[in-house]
């Protein structure tokens, strides 16, 4: 099975109106106007099975946080990848039948769930782009579904995006000339680009939204959508929620921060776990070399 | 159950341009109306493009009716990774079913390096065009850029003498008119002769995308420099401004501002004379070294003094 490389994101189209207007995308088209738009959509999930589903995460999870220290203000790190290798529910939810459909008919191609993350507080993680952890060639084939496990209030350091954002310029270590020793000489290399992402939110007036769900609402976000988490003023508060990253078939699949130019090293391919097969999507870079 | 063997499709057309941003060509095929392109390296799909570009020459050539031709683009935001399979051009029909491949026209049997050498992710995406020399004989210029590139971060293309070190020459000059086709206006470059090293003096010269000289610039192909001594070649004249001491500066900035205008317009005018002339003259100059042309001993005069005086032209 070869790679498609030469076609784009049905919502990346710039006619995607008129495919909205001709109903391709069912009972998706004020999603797909809203994606294409502004970066991000949004769903309502909540259902007795989806409260269910929560309820056993958080029962599953909560052993595996230090709530206590955090709460006490020490320094834990209180994200979980991954997750649904231990835990049903949260592959569950990462396979949800409707964002599945959803993601199918927005991008045209066959979705699926590479990544978990559980978080029971908010993650405080400054505003970025996830085409800078994740990406696909060709462009655009990837997607965050973020997922309220809990009714979010505005001090737990909630979910803070940039609508129309997604239409920046995609980044990485070989757009912005870095080398692989800048990025290893920085522990955490989304650094390098925050000052390019605050430039930018300046530069064209972005304005940031808050987020504040109630449990079983969904947002999706665009692969260049900027987003991260407030601070959180109280600490006592939870913010459980559960992030599922998407790629789409057909595609490469790279890691754009340590991505160079040829000279420096070339691409850096990913070889993707499918959470629904539990296998690696690792045909896709048969017959491709890379000068690492 | 014998399956009955498929004959080969008969068609007429192939690929006749190759660069490491677009692929052209035309194809026609009397069998069925063939309506896709696909550039493909082993079983993935790298462009497409429809067969629908108008081919008045073909049409004439064949007698036939329609838009033959394609042009093909190849991005330049594919990761830098090496396709190790041969890449392949396939036209295809609508439904599928007729699939041939075509091959470059001027030497079918160089398509695949061809192809290879515009897909190596180190100029993958590149357009470009090379003028040759400007027309003052002085400068050699042209553009060229990287699809996807961002400002600020131009392309190098290679001026390339055999023999001789290439010349890396930055894609960063100032160049009208890009912008209105879709390019980025900072894409121009030029090097002046006088800066190019004396041994290159009479050596052919010509323009790639690579520093291994595989895949040229279209344009003006490989140019002849001058023999003479490049470092004496002077540097092109600066147009005038009426600041810059002329006789007649202090009128000229006094006078209204489409007077001024107009003085600029005669002033490019009679730089752009000069140019015609100087390139005339090294033209002839290269003949009579290679002793392809006995020149006239007594050139007549020419005409330019006579046209100075009918535009009010000095100097």
């Amino acid at each position: 099975m070869g790679l498609d490389l030469a076609s784009r994101p049905l919502i990346d189209l710039p006619d995607v109106s008129v495919h909205v207007a001709a109903g391709a995308f069912g009972p998706f088209g004020q999603q797909a106007q809203q994606m294409a738009e502004q970066g991000f959509c949004l769903l309502d999930l909540a259902d007795d099975s989806f409260r269910e589903r929560a309820s056993l995460i958080r029962a599953s999870l909560e052993p595996h946080f230090d709530l206590d220290g955090w709460r006490k203000g020490a320094a834990v790190d209180l994200r979980l990848q991954d997750g649904w290798i231990q835990c049903a529910s949260v592959r569950e939810l990462a396979l949800h039948t409707v964002v599945l459909e959803l993601l199918r008919l927005l991008y045209g191609r066959e979705p699926f769930c590479f990544q978990t993350l559980n978080f029971p507080v908010g993650s405080q993680q400054h505003f970025h782009s996830d085409a800078v952890h994740f990406h696909s060639y060709p462009y655009g084939f990837m997607c965050g579904v973020w997922m309220a496990l809990e009714t979010i209030e505005a001090d737990a350091g909630p979910l803070v995006y940039y609508p129309g954002s997604h239409r920046l310029p995609y980044r990485s270590a070989e757009t912005e000339g870095f080398r692989p020793e800048n990025l290893a000489a920085e522990r955490h290399p989304q650094r390098l680009f925050e000052p390019i992402w605050q430039r930018e939110v300046q530069q064209y007036g972005l304005k940031p939204k808050t987020y504040l769900p109630r449990q079983g609402e969904v947002l999706i976000w665009h692969a260049n959508l900027l987003h991260g988490g407030l601070p959180v003023k109280n600490r006592k508060r939870t913010r459980w929620s559960q992030v599922n990253h998407f790629f789409f078939a057909d595609c490469l699949y790279t890691t754009p921060m340590h991505s160079f130019e040829f000279s420096a090293g070339g691409a850096c391919l990913r070889q993707p776990h499918d959470v629904a097969t539990g296998v690696p999507r690792g045909d896709s870079v048969q017959g491709i070399m890379v000068p690492h | 159950m014998f399956r009955r063997r498929r004959s080969k499709p008969k068609y007429a057309g192939g690929i006749d341009t190759i660069t490491p941003g677009l692929i052209g060509g035309w194809v026609h095929c009397s069998e069925a109306p063939l309506s896709e392109v696909r550039l493909l390296v082993g079983p993935n799909l790298l462009a497409q493009a429809l067969i629908n570009q108008p081919r008045l020459d073909v049409c004439q050539a064949l007698g036939i009716q329609g838009a033959f031709g394609f042009l093909l683009e190849l991005s330049g935001d594919l990761p830098a990774v090496v396709f190790e399979e041969a890449p392949r051009v396939l036209a295809l029909s609508v439904d599928g079913a007729i699939s041939v491949e075509l091959a470059y026209q001027p030497q079918p049997a160089s398509t695949v390096e061809r192809l290879q050498q515009v897909l190596a992710p180190q100029v993958r995406g590149a357009l470009g065009h090379f003028d040759g020399l400007s027309p003052d004989g002085y400068v050699l210029h042209g553009w060229a850029y990287r699809r996807g590139q961002r400002s600020g971060q131009p392309i190098e293309v290679w001026l390339q003498a055999a023999d001789q070190p290439p010349v890396a020459l930055r894609c960063d000059r100032y160049r009208p008119g890009m912008a209105a086709q879709g390019y980025p206006e900072q894409c121009g470059f030029e090097i002046e002769l006088q800066q190019l090293p004396p041994a290159w003096a009479g050596l052919e010269v010509q323009v790639f995308f690579d520093a291994a000289g595989q895949s040229p610039l279209p344009g003006a192909g490989a140019v002849s420099l001058p023999e003479a001594d490049l470092g004496v070649i002077p540097s092109p004249a600066p147009l005038m401004h009426p600041a810059s001491g002329s006789p007649y500066a202090a009128q000229v900035a006094n006078a209204p501002g489409e007077l001024q205008q107009n003085w600029q317009a005669l002033e490019q005018f009679r730089q752009f004379l000069d140019g015609m002339e100087a390139e005339i003259g090294r033209a002839e100059d290269l003949q009579q070294r290679r002793g392809r042309l006995a020149l006239e001993a007594n050139r007549p005069l020419r005409k330019r003094d006579r046209l100075r005086r009918l535009l009010g032209v000095r100097g």
